[in-house]
């Protein structure tokens, strides 16, 4: 049940399998979370 | 000397304390007094995993008087119930709300959710726990008897306003839980209930019943939808454990104009050379766990066995349920303000919504909105000693697009200010509260289109299997004079779902309380 306008606007977006496979891979993400710690480190430092 | 008074201990008031107490201890003798009707400070964000009995409502609190002690921050157990902003006092109400939930027990037992026939939840006594309901009683204590309440009147030099939103459950016909058709976990009572509910649901299911799920906001001007959507996916990855997945039929209902606008207007991200949105994260979500959708929708009415909504092209449904978590819209509290001559000047302070006005630049179109015109140093423009911090802020307009439908019925989700706006705010507001017990301007800066938006909505839990959508955003209200393609910096937008996240969602639990409780080092953890 999606809303009907929203059926005609685009179609549905879906992880490949690709995608499943990285969320899921254990040395994929810790390299993810070293990756996002920069990120939230260079943000808290703009918030100074 | 300089008196200080803050009101609310959530993340802007109790953080803010924390640090004007921290930068003022050694510039001279000030007071700092925090007026808070609860004993605890509640870390709302974890409040998800106690909504669907991952975690102890106990684990998300800690108790502030004991913390006040220790810094030496004077703690008032009460209500802020007028403001006199031209004589500099507050008048206060004593509360009696023990929000500990260690000590409620007792207390609430007998105030619990319990099933009627049909399987829906109703309150036994028709009025179970439920802290907003006391924090917006009716005033007893007014200026007319300041003389015999003397004691409950409080001076100031400098006050900071942060106390939050009062939960418009009001809004919505039947959506306040106390009448058993809409759960919540907006406090840790509700959650608490909301679990209850929740688990006698999943025995129904284990019996062979099916059932309709709906999560998402349950208003057309509701927020927050971050923690709606951690929550569905809560209980996604719960059934999926549970192996009852296959019995539930889970929809999102928003009042969102697109999947993953979060009420910030969604996120962009970059990947190498295209742009990834938080509509796909969300959609990509939505699809692999089949949890379907209804957006751009307002809930008019919710009753043991229908949700009646209205979506923007006018058109009105009834959707069959089972189980419902819809979150309310926000208002400002009800705290009168009084004028010199015992008039009432709320209407010259706050905003229609109750939100107090602060230096922004109201009164734009959502097309001319841009960054520079949301708050920065968060003071109040008439009252140049009086802050406002979090949720209590008006906000200059909506992040989201707004919109109308055909009925005139609003469909647009109110901007989100998250924990870390909200203690972003707070600090910026003692820093320049600071600035002034000084003799100085106020000098600092948190605006929400210089600060970033960090949201981490947890999945599934555990270290090896858990896993939780990351929103990063910079900054959070789109600046298209500082950033004119996107009105954000790409460089740091995330829109991801991974086990690193996960981990992240639970460092940030342990992290937020051990600062929040001012524990050694505390001032280093951002
Ligand atoms: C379930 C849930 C999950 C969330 N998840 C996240 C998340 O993952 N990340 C995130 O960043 N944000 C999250 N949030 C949002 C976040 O919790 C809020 O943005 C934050 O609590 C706002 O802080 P605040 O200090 O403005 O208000 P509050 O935390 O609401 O604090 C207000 C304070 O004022 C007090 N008060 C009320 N009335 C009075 C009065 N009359 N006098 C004196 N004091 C008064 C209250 O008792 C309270 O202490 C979530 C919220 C919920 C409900």
């Amino acid at each position: 049940m999606t809303d009907n306008n929203e059926n005609k606007i685009k179609p549905k977006f879906r992880f490949t399998k690709k995608d499943i496979k990285k969320q899921n891979s254990f040395i994929y993400q810790i390299k993810r979370a070293i990756s996002l710690g920069f990120i939230f480190l260079n943000l808290v430092k703009k918030s100074k | 000397m300089a008196k200080i008074l803050i009101a609310g201990s959530g993340f802007a008031g109790h953080y803010g304390a924390l640090i004007l107490n921290d930068i003022l201890k050694n510039k001279g003798t000030h007071e700092i007094t925090v007026i808070t009707p609860n004993t605890t400070f509640n870390y709302l964000p974890s409040l998800v995993w106690v909504g669907v009995n991952k975690m102890k409502a106990e684990k998300t609190q800690f108790n502030l008087k004991k913390i006040y002690d220790k810094v030496n921050i004077n703690f008032k157990h009460a209500f802020i119930k007028e403001v006199h902003p031209d004589n500099n006092f507050v008048i206060i109400e004593p509360s009696d709300i023990d929000s500990d939930v260690k000590n409620l027990n007792n207390k609430h037992s007998g105030k619990m959710l319990s099933e009627n026939a049909n399987g829906k939840q109703h309150s036994t006594n028709g009025k179970a726990y439920n802290e907003n309901a006391n924090i917006n009683k009716p005033n007893n204590i007014n200026s007319a008897n300041i003389g015999e309440a003397n004691q409950n009147k409080i001076e100031y030099d400098f006050l900071l306003m942060a106390t939050g939103p009062k939960l418009n459950f009001e809004a919505t016909e039947n959506l306040n839980p106390e009448f058993g058709y809409n759960n919540s976990i907006c406090t840790p009572h509700h959650a608490m209930d909301t679990a209850k509910n929740y688990l006698a649901l999943i025995e129904r299911m284990k019996k062979g019943d099916k059932a309709k799920i709906f999560v998402g906001t349950g208003h057309g001007t509701a927020t927050c939808q971050g923690a709606a959507f951690e929550y569905i996916a809560n209980i996604h990855y719960d059934l999926v454990e549970r192996k009852l997945r296959d019995r539930a039929e889970i929809t999102w209902l928003s009042n969102e104009p697109k999947l993953g606008d979060f009420g910030m207007d969604g996120v962009e991200v970059r990947k190498e050379s295209l742009i990834y949105t938080s509509e796909m994260m969300a959609e990509g979500v939505f699809n692999y766990c089949d949890i379907k959708y209804q957006i751009r929708s307002h809930v008019h009415k919710i009753d043991d066995k229908k949700i009646y909504t209205e979506n923007i092209d006018g058109e009105f449904k009834e959707l069959d349920c089972n189980f419902a978590m819809l979150l309310p819209p926000f208002t400002g509290n009800s705290i009168k303000w009084i004028g010199k001559n015992g008039e009432d000047i709320k209407e010259k302070i706050c905003n229609p919504a109750g939100f107090i006005k602060v230096d922004a630049a109201y009164g734009k179109s959502y097309e001319e909105l841009d960054g520079p015109d949301w708050p920065k140093t968060y003071q109040t423009q008439l009252y140049k000693n009086i802050f406002a911090a979090g949720i209590n802020f008006a906000p200059p307009g909506p992040l989201s697009k707004p919109n109308k439908s055909p009925n005139g019925t609003t469909i647009s989700p109110a901007p989100p200010r998250t924990g870390y706006t909200a203690e972003l705010s707070g600090k910026a507001a003692a820093l320049n509260i600071a600035d002034m017990v000084e003799g100085k301007e106020p000098s600092h800066n948190a605006s929400m289109a210089d600060t970033p938006g960090l949201c981490v909505a947890s999945m599934k839990e555990g270290f090896f299997n858990g896993l939780a959508g990351t929103i990063a955003v910079y900054p959070v209200a789109r600046n298209r004079k500082e950033y004119p393609e996107y009105g954000r910096n790409l460089d740091y937008s995330v829109a991801e779902v991974g086990k690193a996240g996960g981990w992240y969602k639970v460092g940030l639990h342990y992290s937020f309380l051990y600062k929040l409780q001012a524990k050694p080092g505390w001032k280093i953890i951002p």
